[in-house]
C-alpha cells in the first residue's frame, strides 16, 4: 500500500481553511493579499508568522505579523520580479526552542498563482502562457504544481484562448486524466500542489491506496474513469454545446 | 567593452537555441555574430561604461545600474531574451578564459522552470549579485568565480532556491571563500565531508524543523556538524 504523508515532523498544517491569498497583477504591479486565522492551531508560545514568496528565480520573505497575531490581513506590493511567471507562497509559523533556535511550528502547503492576471489560493490549475511553446498546450508537474502551459505565440492565450470556454471545456478532460494518472503513479511523498487535486478527485473515484499494486493499464483505465466522472459531474458536454449555439 | 545591451527577438532566440544545440565546433564565434546582428537583436542601452566582465561579480556590477530595481529596464532582469543575448555575446570570451567547451545547453539558453532556470550562467550570476547588492562580499563564494564556470559551490547553493534566497549564500561564503586569496578554499569543489553538496543536504534536512532562514551566519555555523570544521 502506498504511504503518503505530508507532515511527519511534528509540525502542524496551516490548512486552506485557515488562510486566503490572492495575487493581483492586472495593473502590471503585483500585489499579494493574505488574510489568515490560525486560532485552530492553538499555538500559545510566542511566535512569528512569515510568508516565503518565490518564483523560478528568486525567493523573498515577508513578515505577516510582528506580534504573531493569530488573525490578520496584509496587503503587500511585490517587486517587479513577480509580475510574470508562476509565483508560489508558503506561510510559516515560527517559535523558538529553549536554546533560541527558531523552530517551524506550522506551515501551509505551497500555494501557486497563475501568471495570467489575478489568481487566488483556491486555484488548483496554474496557467502559464509561454511565447515560444511549440504546441498549443501541455501540462507540467514542476515543483509539485499542476502547470498548464499554453502557447501565447502572437498573443494566442492572452487575446484568444483565455476567454474561450470552448478551449477550456475541450482540454479539461485531458488535464484531469493526466493529473489522475500522475497521482496514481506517484510513489513517493505527494507534492504539496497536488493535495487539492487529490481532494477533488477522490470523491470521483480516484483510489490511490491500491495504486502501487495495479498494473499500468489498470491505472490508465481508472484515470480515464475519473476524467469521465469529472466531465459528467461538471456537465461539460452540455456547456460546450450551449457555447457553440451562442456563437452560431 | 560591450558598447550596448540588447535583447534577441523571436528569431534571434530561435537561431541561438539551434546553434547551441548543434554543438558546432565554431559555436562561440557564431554566437557572437548572432548577438551583433541588428536583424536579430534590439539594443536598449548604449554606453561606454559597459566593461567586459570576467567574473560573476563584475557581471553584476556592470548590469546593476542598468537593469536593477527601479531602473528603466528592470524588466530585462526577468527576460530570457536578454539573458540569451548576453550569453551569446559573452560565450567566446567566457570559454576562452575557462578553456572549456560549450557543454550543457542550459548554461547558455535560458530554460524556464525551477529545476532549470538557475543553470543559466549569466542569469544566475546576476541573480546572486542582485540578492546581495547591498553587500556583495556576502556572496563571494559564488561571485568570485569566472563567468564561464558554474562550479560546485554555485551548483549546490543555487539548486535550492530557499538556500540561495536566504542566509545560505552568506553561510557558503563564510565557509568556502578565502578573502585573502579572493578564491574559494581548496576542497570546496569536492563532494566529501564538509563540501557544498553536504552543506545543501544539511540545510535541506534541517529545514523540515528548523527555520534556518531566520538565523544568522554565526548561529548557523554553531549548528553545523563537525564535518564542516575544516572550512571554518
Amino acid at each position: 500500500m502506498a504511504t503518503r504523508s505530508l507532515n511527519d515532523t511534528g509540525r502542524s498544517r496551516i490548512t486552506h481553511e485557515m488562510f486566503d491569498a490572492s495575487l493581483s497583477r492586472e495593473t502590471g504591479e503585483p500585489v499579494l493579499k493574505i488574510s489568515w486565522d490560525i486560532t485552530p492551531l492553538s499555538i500559545r508560545s510566542k511566535k512569528k508568522l512569515v510568508v516565503d514568496i518565490s518564483n523560478d528565480r528568486v525567493e523573498q520573505r515577508v513578515e505577516l505579523s510582528e506580534v504573531g497575531a493569530d488573525v490578520g490581513e496584509i496587503i503587500y506590493p511585490l517587486s517587479a520580479e513577480f509580475a510574470v511567471g508562476v509565483t508560489r507562497i508558503r506561510i510559516v509559523a515560527v517559535t523558538e526552542d529553549a536554546s533560541g533556535i527558531p523552530i517551524i511550528r506550522a506551515e501551509s502547503v505551497t500555494t501557486s498563482f497563475s501568471t495570467s492576471g489575478e489568481s487566488t489560493s483556491k486555484s488548483i490549475l496554474v496557467v502559464e502562457p509561454v511565447a515560444d511553446l511549440a504546441v498549443i498546450w501541455e501540462l507540467d508537474f514542476d515543483s509539485g504544481d499542476v502547470i498548464l502551459k499554453v502557447s501565447n505565440k502572437d498573443n494566442l492565450w492572452s487575446e484568444q484562448l483565455r476567454q474561450s470556454q470552448i478551449f477550456k471545456s475541450t482540454i479539461i478532460g485531458h488535464i484531469v486524466y493526466a493529473v489522475a494518472l500522475h497521482l496514481l503513479a506517484t510513489r513517493d511523498e505527494l507534492a504539496a500542489g497536488l493535495v487539492n487535486w487529490q481532494n477533488l478527485l477522490v470523491p470521483l473515484g480516484l483510489n490511490i491506496d491500491d495504486s502501487d499494486e495495479a498494473d499500468v493499464e489498470d491505472l490508465m483505465d481508472q484515470a480515464r474513469d475519473v476524467s469521465h466522472a469529472f466531465q459528467e459531474d461538471r456537465k461539460l458536454l452540455s456547456h460546450l454545446i450551449s457555447n457553440l449555439e451562442e456563437i452560431e | 567593452m560591450l558598447l550596448d545591451l540588447r535583447v534577441f527577438n523571436e528569431s534571434g532566440n530561435a537561431k541561438f537555441s539551434e546553434l547551441v544545440a548543434s554543438k558546432h565546433p565554431d559555436t562561440p564565434s557564431r554566437a557572437k555574430k548572432l548577438s551583433l546582428d541588428d536583424s536579430l537583436t534590439t539594443a536598449f542601452i548604449s554606453s561606454n561604461d559597459l566593461l567586459l566582465p570576467t567574473t560573476k561579480l563584475e557581471l553584476g556590477q556592470m548590469l546593476w545600474p542598468h537593469i536593477g530595481p527601479d531602473t528603466l529596464h528592470e524588466d530585462k532582469a526577468a527576460d530570457p531574451s536578454f539573458w540569451n543575448w548576453l550569453a551569446a555575446r559573452l560565450m567566446s570570451e567566457c570559454l576562452e578564459k575557462s578553456k572549456s567547451s560549450v557543454g550543457n545547453q542550459k548554461r547558455w539558453v535560458y530554460t524556464a522552470g525551477s529545476r532549470n532556470a538557475y543553470r543559466h550562467l549569466m542569469s544566475s550570476a546576476y541573480l546572486i549579485y542582485s540578492n546581495h547588492s547591498d553587500d556583495p562580499s556576502a556572496a563571494m563564494a559564488i561571485l568570485c568565480s569566472p563567468l564561464g564556470v558554474f562550479g560546485e559551490v554555485t551548483e549546490q547553493i543555487l539548486a535550492s532556491r530557499s538556500i540561495a534566497g536566504s542566509v545560505g549564500t552568506e553561510l557558503a561564503t563564510s565557509l568556502y571563500y578565502d578573502p585573502e586569496t579572493k578564491k574559494n578554499k581548496a576542497g570546496s569543489g569536492g563532494k566529501d565531508a564538509g563540501s557544498p553538496r553536504r552543506l545543501a543536504a544539511f540545510l535541506n534536512q534541517i529545514k523540515l524543523t528548523v527555520d534556518y532562514k531566520s538565523m544568522t551566519v554565526p548561529e548557523l555555523l554553531d549548528l553545523l556538524p563537525e564535518e564542516f570544521e575544516r572550512f571554518k
